[in-house]
């Protein structure tokens, strides 16, 4: 990135010493210096020369069109520039494609090339989608000098179609000016559209204590609060006092938030600074300023409540590896972290964003030659595929497995995808004595000659699973480019061959960060295999009724609770399909209506004879004369059991105890959920004249029973 | 190479304007939304590019294209 290289240096000299009316052989001899890669600094330097000399846009052109002929990348990316200039941007923007089309992996300069063509030329969603690949390789700090303002018109276009939208907040004992951008632009890499608050300069305490403060008026999902070591103003030893008060201070505040509003907490903790005077002694005497700052970190994280999140600067600073503190930045602009290390930062915020809309990654995918292992093992065979010690690459690989294996401890559901014969791919798991993941691991095992696009597409099928929540880990940069160009929607972490560098692309991409733990988090791998398990029985059961019959299922219900909040909150963001109004919730929106007297919210479960489904239906009725269904959910896992009956009998009888007459249900059509456009016609509800709206006479209606599934008492309230 | 050109294009990307001309007397006052902390932006894409680190003496008294093509200049010559 930096400085000009030797290569250009020539180039620029050739063109310098050029007459005019031979600049456009001189360009293509100029080009011709460069390798086949992109050199976007190069072709930036070129382009600036080349206008200055010609000036005349037709002439400008010109060149563009010779130079578009030409045979490398570089010399496409040139015309691209040129004919910008020229202001042709649909010839420019097909120069830029053919030569992003040649361009192995990923080239964030090029692409922002593209995609400010592409939004000149009004085509906002591809210039978002260019922009947010480009983002997917973490280019440093000055990339996003030159993109903010551009995403931010992509976003104001109103043309991007977020996943999701959400308001966060800032408060800060620093600048935010820097950071504010940042957040927009990672949280739209991962398809979110963030509104962002910056309160005032130093004003955490005044904003939240003042009701009528910019804050409220603002009503931030979420606010991220960032504070730094120096508030603590910590003497090399005796500052606990100090700092237990500023913590104490802290937490209040969080409470004092949450009361006036339903919000999550984003707390960055306290950065270990450079080293202070009194060097090891900080660390080493009982009361010394590092060993304040670690316990400050620990009193936030004391007993941390359900509504907060942590991001610990350390860990930050870690995976940054660069000067996290720029002094010359803090004195002049009071900017903290160092501006370089703020992308990072930023990504961390944005996948705590992800999580508190319920959009963390489901799935891992992953290959098998050189990725699961390192060799390929139709030609090295079992004896010589390296996997653990004494190969320093086998080692990698056994440590990538533990990573994966410690994802499905915790929800994330693992498969394969290779391209291999069923018995090679299989012989390792079953005969290799140093694989660490077994085939009863994977929900879904993928391993033949078809592309493999298409066998992702199969595997969310089976899975009822989106695909945008799937994350494909893959050696080759053809089949990574194969998968983004076929299924954008599959997030590909861009990740050099080494198993390391693999387990690195993992930890930056953040795809699984998760707030909360749940029963169901550490039971869904149990769940989906037994799934696979049914399937099987599905097919051998003559009938429909027989196999319903067969599977003895049982349903369980009761009133949303705080054990089952974070489960049911969880639903409402992940469910598309059987999801009658795509209602999304946070935690505190759900807690606000179960708590209400005017809510009646329920959670079912179902089990069968080969396991517990878990908690995977929802309902919210707005209760009065006529209940207003609010929300009506079930998971993917649990259709076709007939649970909606069930389900429709027990908020009918609650209905009737409740004195209610009738029940009006809403269906509102999105891309997903076209499974359900029948849903309250097939339970009895009559169509009313308002588009998707549906009313049940409860002194009519006969509710339908539902045969298969029988019921245990109302639960105690437990998930 | 040419200084005023190299800035331009930071400065296009910057600005997030294609046809943006600038010249050495270009100042605060000439372009929309360079305020303080576009000040910033541009002190850090101008540092990486060149990678070279301005002095916060200098930094400080940067009004005009022409001081940055000036400080560019005597941070090059002393590094040579």
């Amino acid at each position: 990135m930096s400085g000009i290289d030797h290569a250009t240096e020539r180039a620029l000299g050739l063109l310098q010493d050029c007459p005019t009316d031979r600049l456009g052989p001189a360009a293509a001899e100029a080009v011709a210096l460069f390798a086949a890669g992109a050199n976007v600094p190069a072709v930036d330097a070129l382009a600036d020369l080349l206008e200055s000399r010609l000036g005349d846009p037709a002439a400008i052109g010109r060149v563009g069109d010779l130079l578009a002929e030409g045979p490398t990348p570089m010399a496409k990316l040139l015309a691209g520039r040129l004919l910008t200039l020229a202001a042709r941007t649909d010839d420019a923007i097909a120069a830029c494609t053919q030569a992003l089309a040649s361009l192995p992996g990923i080239e964030p300069d090029a692409l922002a090339q593209r995609a400010r063509l592409l939004a000149k030329a009004k085509r906002f969603e591809e210039a978002a989608a260019d922009l947010q690949a480009a983002l997917t390789a973490y280019p440093p700090y000055p990339f996003f000098v030159k993109s903010e303002r551009l995403i931010e018109r992509i976003i104001a276009s109103g043309l991007w179609q977020p996943r999701r939208k959400i308001k966060l907040a800032v408060l800060a004992s620093s600048t935010t000016a820097l950071l504010a951008p940042l957040l927009r632009a990672s949280c739209f890499r991962n398809g979110v559209q963030a509104d962002v608050y910056e309160g005032p300069y130093g004003a955490i305490h005044q904003e939240i204590l003042d009701p009528g403060s910019g804050l409220y008026r603002f009503a931030p999902d979420a606010v991220l609060i960032l504070v730094n070591s120096r508030d603590l103003a910590l003497p090399p030893s005796g500052g606990m006092q100090q700092a237990a008060d500023f913590c104490g201070q802290l937490r209040a505040r969080w409470s004092q938030l949450r009361d006036r509003l339903p919000c999550h907490v984003i707390q960055v903790g306290f950065d270990c600074p450079p080293a202070g005077a009194w060097g090891a002694l900080e660390e080493m005497i009982p009361d010394g300023r590092r060993r304040v700052l670690a316990e400050a970190n620990r009193l936030l994280l004391a007993d941390l409540p359900p509504y907060v999140s942590f991001i610990d600067p350390g860990e930050v600073a870690l995976q940054f590896a660069g000067p996290f503190h720029n002094a010359v930045e803090w004195h002049t602009a009071r900017q903290y972290p160092a501006s370089a290390a703020l992308p990072l930062l930023a990504d961390h915020v944005a996948a705590h964003c992800q999580a508190v809309l319920g959009l963390t990654a489901k799935v891992l995918v992953m290959d098998l030659d050189n990725t699961m292992w390192e060799g390929i093992i139709g030609e090295d065979g079992l004896g010589g595929i390296k996997i653990g010690p004494p190969s320093p690459q086998g080692e990698g690989r056994l440590e990538l497995q533990r990573y994966a294996k410690e994802l499905q401890g915790r929800g994330i559901l693992l498969a394969v995808c290779s391209k291999n014969s069923l018995a090679n791919a299989e012989s390792p798991f079953r005969s290799h004595d140093s694989m660490l993941l077994k085939l009863e691991d994977f929900v879904a095992f993928a391993a033949n000659w078809q592309d493999k696009a298409s066998n992702l597409r199969a595997m969310a099928e089976e899975l009822s699973l989106g695909l945008d929540s799937f994350v494909f880990l893959d050696d080759s940069p053809i089949e990574r480019a194969w998968v983004r160009r076929e299924l954008p929607q599959v997030i590909v972490p861009e990740c050099g061959p080494a198993p390391w560098d693999m387990l690195a692309a993992l930890r930056r991409g953040m795809y699984f960060e998760s707030l909360a733990l749940t029963k169901e988090d550490f039971e869904r791998h149990r769940s989906y295999k037994a799934n696979a398990d049914r399937r099987r029985t599905e097919q051998a059961a003559g009938s429909l009724e027989d196999f319903l019959r067969g599977l003895e299922l049982t349903a369980r219900h009761g009133p949303v609770d705080e054990a089952a909040l974070a489960r049911v909150a969880q639903l409402t963001n992940k469910t598309s399909q059987f999801n009658l109004t795509t209602r999304r919730y946070t935690e505190e929106q759900v807690r606000a209506m179960a708590e209400s007297p005017d809510w009646w919210c329920r959670w079912f479960r179902l089990t069968d004879k080969f396991g517990d489904y878990g908690l995977i239906g929802v309902i919210f009725a707005r209760t009065g004369e006529t209940w207003e269904i609010d929300t009506w959910l079930m998971s993917c896992r649990a259709l076709g059991r007939q649970l909606e009956q069930f389900m429709c009998r027990v908020l009918a009888d609650a209905a009737r105890t409740g004195g209610a007459s009738a029940i009006r249900g809403q269906y509102i059509p999105t891309a997903r959920n076209g499974l359900v456009k029948d849903h309250y016609a097939e339970l009895g509800f009559k169509s009313e004249s308002e588009e998707g709206r549906f009313l049940l006479d409860l002194s009519a209606a006969s509710i339908p029973t539902c045969d298969f599934i029988s019921t245990s008492e109302p639960a105690p309230n437990r998930i | 190479m040419d200084h005023l050109l190299r800035l331009q294009r930071i400065f296009r990307d910057a600005f997030d304007d294609d046809a943006l001309t600038i010249t050495p007397q270009t100042s605060h006052d000439d372009l929309d939304g360079w305020d303080s902390v576009q000040q910033v932006k541009l002190i850090l894409s101008i540092e990486a590019a060149y990678g070279i680190q301005f002095d916060i003496e200098q930094v400080t008294r940067f009004k005009t294209v022409a001081d940055f093509i000036a400080a560019i200049e005597s941070q090059q010559s002393s590094k040579a």
